[in-house]
């Protein structure tokens, strides 16, 4: 299984298991802008009512759960770590927390049809993969977002991205990034 | 002027720009207006294919993209260790990436206590 298989995989078991997700990170980013490489996935999981250890289990022997839970500073959001052993790609799941933005990013999912995950799935908006990069803002983040308002800018909904730049503080870096980005 | 051409794997359209040969002597030098020129042609074409390329690839390239990334990295790990078997060859592999990401996520994540 390839690492874009083990990804369909698993978008596939989160579909039929009825479970509210939405793809966010990399995939998200890459699907705005220009693509890269990146050995993982990030999926944001609604828990309710979600057995990560169960659904672990679902997927079969080629993936393992990581057992150590990690907390991530800017939010406190909760992750788990999907490990396909023969790729080498990890999917890694964030529990939906309180998190006003990733409430609202969480309502504002759509759906993209992808043929090889069967159907369709839920994908963030391109505004809020740049809300969110934002907040990282490593040298990743900030080339995903220069390149995605470059391929993408036109149509987004600018007033949502000032919004929630102005309640993060990073305004002055979105200024400096859309300039970079020739918008 | 670097070239411009298409790679196909597994299906998927990927854009790759060819920016330098270095068995080429003319080559501009960085910093140099044609260095810039030649940034700025690298740039457009970059955007313009990405804005061509249809969603559902877009959104499986990465993962597609890190498949070929880990077939050259395997590849130029049994070319240092020769005798290695795959084994070894595939934990030094893992060694490498998990390298990389404890360094994209210091001082982001931490581990959570269960209790």
């Amino acid at each position: 299984m390839t690492s874009d298989q083990a990804l369909a995989h698993i978008i596939d078991r989160l579909e039929r298991g009825g479970v509210g997700y939405l793809l966010v990170g990399a995939l998200s980013s890459n699907l705005y802008g220009v693509p890269r490489a990146t050995d993982d996935a990030d999926v944001e999981v609604s828990f309710d009512g979600f057995d990560i250890v169960s659904f672990a289990m679902g997927l079969g022997d080629e993936f393992r759960l990581d057992r150590q839970m990690m907390i991530e500073g800017f939010t406190g959001t909760v992750r788990y770590v999907l490990h396909h052993e023969q790729s080498g790609f990890t999917v890694e799941l964030f529990r939906l927390g309180g998190d006003p933005h990733h409430q609202e990013r969480f309502s504002r999912r759509r759906r993209l049809r992808v043929p090889e995950c069967r159907g369709e799935v839920w994908v963030s908006t391109a505004e809020d993969v740049v809300i969110q990069k934002l907040r990282w803002a490593r040298r990743k983040d900030l080339d995903d977002i220069v390149n995605l308002i470059a391929v993408s800018g036109e149509g987004l909904d600018w007033n949502y991205v000032d919004r929630w730049a102005k309640v993060h503080g990073t305004s002055n870096l979105l200024a400096d990034l859309r300039a970079e980005a020739g918008h | 002027m670097g070239n411009t051409s298409d790679q196909v794997d597994s299906g998927v359209r990927i854009p790759v720009i060819e920016t330098a040969n270095s068995d080429r002597g003319d080559l501009p030098m960085a910093g140099t207006p044609s260095a810039s020129a030649l940034a700025g042609a690298v740039w457009t074409t970059k955007i313009e294919r990405a804005r061509a390329m249809p969603p559902e690839e877009k959104l499986l390239a990465g993962a597609r993209l890190f498949d070929r990334v880990r077939r050259r990295m395997l590849e130029g790990i049994r070319a240092l260790h020769p005798t290695w078997n795959d084994q070894q060859i595939s934990v030094e592999c893992r060694r490498r990436l998990a390298a990389v990401r404890a360094r994209e996520e210091r001082g982001i994540y931490t581990p959570l206590d269960p209790s």
